[in-house]
């Protein structure tokens, strides 16, 4: 018996989910040989698998790979050496997929869940069982519902999903799947995968069987390689390419200088475009250090100072101190010993023996000094020309062989590219932070705060930007924003140079019509069109060097009038869009209004139609009685129409302000005590009049509706016994007269609060149209007054009517 | 006449409720009321009406809701009272199972004789010269029994549905105007209320026509229908 499942033999090892902590191997092989007549399947295989850990083993096919399987498994027994599977007590040692899966065919996709596990699961309910099932396979997202289906009927991919299932379902501590995903979408792989790597993290192990390298490298945490049943190799992910494991699996040695150069510059394109780009050019040094074998090196980058081109050195590793100094600026040129011929002819520069060159004869002693012997600088070429060189030293002589000029012009096009990336980027992200904040501030504009503000934040940024002086922006005809004036805005950032601002005003006033790309003025000024569409703008600038402004101040301005004017369209079109909106919503509220007083009147018209028409029936004698009934009704119902229409009338005329007041000195008091007379309960009504209130200009009637009206909804709100108060005093200072009317109600919610004064909002109970509360404020509104809702616990209401009519707000009634 | 015939009135308008009640109970009807429509179920049940009448526009309630509520519960006839005059109202509750749709404001007259049109639709036909069955496909009308089976199975229809079928069944391949079916059907006074037949011609080809495509009632447009005159 070469096979031992040894199971729970120390408790003391296992944690508290009963599992054995990651450091114990669960499966140990050792030196197991197994042969299939002369065929020797596996030859001398040893291997350990712990827990939390999972094993990838991959060859190709015939490798021994199922075998393996089948020895790990005690399929088959080993015909040499030991298998041990050390498991937890009461759990099952291990659980296979296998390649072909091993279902029964003829059973349902419960019973092959469950397969082998019957005697445990005995009294489990039918209905038990197939809910397990179900969810061992939702666990991986499987869309298998229908678990009574018998396995026979299911697709490829199914049967491989009720194999999983069966598989991740039995809780042992090792798991070992062959192929296990070969036959699934890759959305369910990748759930196959999430689950196997919890399973790991859970402490479980795993050995996987795959031809997928890719799911091997995103999984194993090795990668055994089996060759001719034996193990050929047991590799990190993390260390090999994919290429490498393929290779090992087929035996056939690749070239491996090349591979690793190849590797090596795989590995620097990535690291180059996730990497910071200030970090590219240091990388693509050591890269080419690394790639040459060399341990001196150094880049120049080409500085047009004032005086002539020059040699900067920017990056360099391994370089002597001496040298270092020496090499730290360079002119273009011979006279630039290798460096400065490099850049100037555009070409590889080789010195295989620096004792027989005379072209570094600047330099010879120092590079002497420092033991260089031989050394190249091959030009970095972007695409507007050469960008500086790279060069290396070497301490022995010795020729530069073709392999590497042309890898030296390889890292030399990488260095190229990663200059030009970096200054492009510098580039964008200083214009990105002039625009950006460009655009910060013009959405401020989108604000309900005057522009200003926002055009001035906007013209400060956009000064620092161009590193003007000041800046004037003039807009006219852009009345959505400005509201119809020509609006001016200008910014001075300098503190001692006198306010530009007469002059750059006087400039965009007189300014020709139909600029619209930055034009420079000379004497460090620049003017630049503002394409909005229905009106005009110009942006001014103004420099302190009469120099400015350069090219790059004006494609800056250039996109920054671009971007203002596209973010003050968007302004003048999100206005435009609020305000369609917000007729939208009015014509929205006048047919909800319409629709619901037509049903309001319909009301009370089909009780009087009703009941007329009863009366009228030629075949039916009713009894006195009831005739009263109907003819009060008809009375009551006609007084609720005309209630109706008199509001629907009120309330249109004050829509259109055609409300006519017939005003005179009238009395509060009075119209208090009369509208207190009008409600259902006048006795819950409490008046009090302060003694020196003024008589007020007004229309005693409408006043009375807006008190009748008031003190109704008081009433009705109330509660089913409340007190109504209204008081009543002169206020500023006897300018007008306040009057509160408060009930001891619950209150008015905040959200109906907000909308109490439109239309058709009512409380429950209220009979008529919605319109009361629009027409009280109409009517207060019509006197010069208001109307408010006073926040509280209890709802009152203040109405403020002035003594007299404010000047110039003759009423003509 | 066995039991007088009931109406229940849906209506939250107390005084609209007294002339409807007032009405019905001095021409005999029994008369039950549910003033907010949360007891409508219940009064079904209990007080087995004939009619419902029902408006529309209640507090807190949504109709339309009430009405399909109803018809699913009961093939009782569904009078729809409401102050809404558009098509698309009217539409909307005959295909929730609305049999008739009255527009406030309205006269007592007309309102009994939609009530009475509904009752007669209700009582076993009137004899006719036809064949007591017609099958058509795997659709079988038996007037004797007013049994409608498709594939075997029994069709549940409403009366108005069974009285339209009936109509077109009983004339298989004339052509039946509009106004001739709505005259029929709903009674004398409708026969411009083609939505009525568009509406319930609909609902019988979604119960009785079959995803085949076997055709019973033939469109005319803009004159009638046909009942099919194959199988």
């Amino acid at each position: 018996m070469a096979r031992a499942a040894v199971v729970g033999e120390d408790g003391g090892m296992t944690d508290g989910d009963g599992r054995r902590g990651s450091a114990a191997p669960i499966l140990e092989l050792r030196g197991v040989t197994k042969r299939y007549g002369r065929l020797r399947a596996l030859d001398g295989v040893s291997l350990s698998v712990r827990g939390g850990e999972i094993v990838a083993v991959v060859g190709e096919n015939g490798a021994g790979k199922s075998t393996l399987v089948r020895c790990i498994a005690g399929d088959t027994d080993a015909d040499e050496g030991q298998v041990e599977v050390l498991a937890s007590a009461g759990r099952p040692p291990v659980s296979v997929v296998w390649q072909d899966l091993g279902l029964c065919d003829d059973l349902d996709v419960v019973a092959n869940i469950f397969l082998g596990r019957e005697h445990s699961r005995g009294l489990l309910a039918e209905g038990r069982m197939a809910s397990d099932a179900r969810q061992a396979l939702e666990r991986f997202g499987s869309q298998l519902t229908d678990v009574r289906a018998r396995v026979d009927t299911l697709s490829r991919g199914q049967r491989q999903e009720v194999a999983l299932a069966r598989a991740l379902s039995t809780g042992a501590d090792l798991l070992v799947l062959d192929e296990p995903t070969a036959s699934l979408s890759v959305l369910r792989r990748a759930e196959i995968m999430r689950v196997l790597s919890d399973l790991r993290d859970a402490g479980r192990a795993i050995v996987l069987v795959s031809h997928d390298l890719d799911e091997v490298f995103a999984l194993a945490d090795r990668i055994v390689v089996l060759r001719h049943g034996r193990i050929v190799a047991g590799v990190s992910p993390a260390e090999v390419h994919s290429d490498d494991v393929a290779a090992l699996m087929s035996g056939i040695e690749t070239e491996s200088a090349a591979r690793r150069q190849l590797n090596r510059l795989k590995s620097l394109v990535e690291q180059l475009s996730a990497a910071d780009p200030a970090a590219s050019l240091p990388l693509v040094v050591s890269a080419t250090a690394a790639a040459l074998d060399q341990d001196m090196l150094c880049v120049h980058l080409l500085d047009h100072a004032p005086r002539g081109p020059l040699l900067r050195r920017t990056a360099a590793i391994g370089l002597p101190p001496a040298l270092a100094d020496d090499t730290a600026l360079v002119p273009v040129g011979t006279a630039g010993g290798l460096v400065g011929t490099a850049a100037a002819l555009g070409q590889l520069a080789v010195t295989d023996d620096l004792s027989d060159e005379s072209a570094w004869t600047g330099y010879l002693e120092q590079a002497s000094a420092a033991g260089v012997r031989s050394a190249w600088s091959a030009p970095i070429v972007g695409s507007a020309g050469v960008l500086g060189t790279i060069t290396g030293f070497s301490a022995s002589a010795g020729r530069l062989d073709a392999d590497r000029r042309e890898l030296v012009s390889l890292y030399a096009g990488h260095a190229a590219s990663a200059i030009e990336r970096e200054r492009l980027i510098d580039e964008v992200s200083r214009r990105n932070e002039i625009l950006e904040s460009l655009r910060a501030m013009l959405e401020t504009l989108a604000g309900p705060d005057r522009v200003d503000g926002g055009l001035s934040a906007a013209l400060l940024a956009l000064c620092r930007g161009l590193g003007a002086r000041s800046a004037g922006m003039l807009l006219t005809g852009v009345t959505e924003i400005t509201g119809g004036e020509p609006r001016w805005v200008h910014i001075d950032i300098s503190e001692s140079a006198e306010s530009d601002l007469y002059e750059l005003r006087g400039l965009a006033e007189t300014a020709p019509a139909g600029i619209d790309r930055p034009r420079r003025l000379g004497d460090g000024l620049a003017i630049a069109g503002l394409p909005i569409p229905g009106g005009t703008g110009l942006l001014l600038a103004r420099w302190d060097d009469p120099a400015e402004p350069g090219r790059d101040a004006v494609e800056l301005l250039d996109d920054a009038s671009r971007s203002l004017a596209l973010a003050l369209e968007r302004e003048m079109l999100e206005r435009a869009r609020r305000e369609a909106a917000a007729a939208r919503r009015s014509q929205q509220l006048q047919r909800e209004v319409l629709q619901h007083l037509s049903h309001e009147l319909r009301t009370p018209l089909t009780a009087i139609h009703g009941y007329a028409s009863t009366l009228q029936q030629p075949d039916l004698v009713w009894d006195p009685e009831s005739i009263e009934r109907f003819l009060a009704a008809i009375t009551t119902e006609s007084a609720r129409m005309e209630r109706l229409v008199g509001d629907l009338l009120d309330s249109s005329a004050i829509e259109s302000g055609l409300l006519r007041l017939r005003p005179d000195w009238t009395d509060v008091h009075l119209v208090l005590e009369a509208a207190r007379s009008c409600v259902p309960h006048p006795d819950r009504v409490k008046v009090g009049v302060a003694a020196d209130l003024p008589p007020i200009w007004a229309d005693h009637d409408r006043l009375e509706q807006v008190f009748v009206n008031l003190l109704e909804n008081a009433v009705r709100h109330g509660g089913p016994d409340g007190g109504v108060r209204v008081t009543a005093a002169a206020v500023d200072g006897g300018a007008s007269v306040e009057v509160l009317v408060s009930d001891d109600g619950p209150g008015i919610p905040p959200a109906v609060a907000e909308k109490i004064f439109e239309p058709r909002v009512r409380g429950e109970g209220s009979t008529g149209a919605g319109l009361g509360l629009a027409i009280v404020r109409g009517i207060a509104e019509a006197h010069g007054g208001r109307v408010e809702l006073v926040a509280g616990p209890e709802s009152s209401f203040r109405v403020i009517l002035p003594v007299e009519p404010a000047d110039g707000e003759e009423n003509d009634g | 006449m066995a039991e007088a015939p009931g109406v229940l009135i849906v209506e939250d308008d107390r005084i609209i409720v007294d002339v409807l009640r007032s009405n019905l109970t001095a021409r005999g009807y029994r008369v039950v009321v549910s003033i907010d429509g949360s007891d409508v179920l219940r009064l079904l049940d209990e007080a087995a009406p004939d009619v419902v009448l029902l408006d529309l526009m209640l507090p807190g309630r949504d109709g339309f809701d009430l009405c399909w509520a109803v018809r699913d519960r009961s093939d009782v006839g569904i009078i729809v009272l409401s102050a809404r005059r558009g098509e698309t109202d009217k539409v909307r509750a005959l295909n929730l199972g609305a049999d008739d749709y009255l527009t406030k404001p309205f006269g007592i007259e007309e309102l009994l004789a939609r009530v009475n049109a509904m009752l007669r639709r209700a009582r076993p036909a009137e004899p006719r010269l036809v064949a007591p069955q017609v099958r058509v496909g795997d659709v079988r009308i038996d007037f004797d029994a007013q049994l409608v089976t498709k594939g075997g199975k029994r069709v549940h229809l409403t009366r108005t549905e069974y009285a339209l079928l009936r109509e077109l069944a009983m004339h298989p391949g004339r052509l039946l105007s509009h106004a001739e079916l709505l005259r029929r059907v709903w009674g004398p006074g409708y026969e411009t209320q083609t939505e009525y037949t568009r509406v319930y011609v609909g609902r019988l080809r979604a119960k009785l026509e079959g995803p085949d495509g076997t055709e019973l009632i033939v469109t005319e447009p803009r004159a009638g229908y046909r009942f099919t005159t194959d199988g």
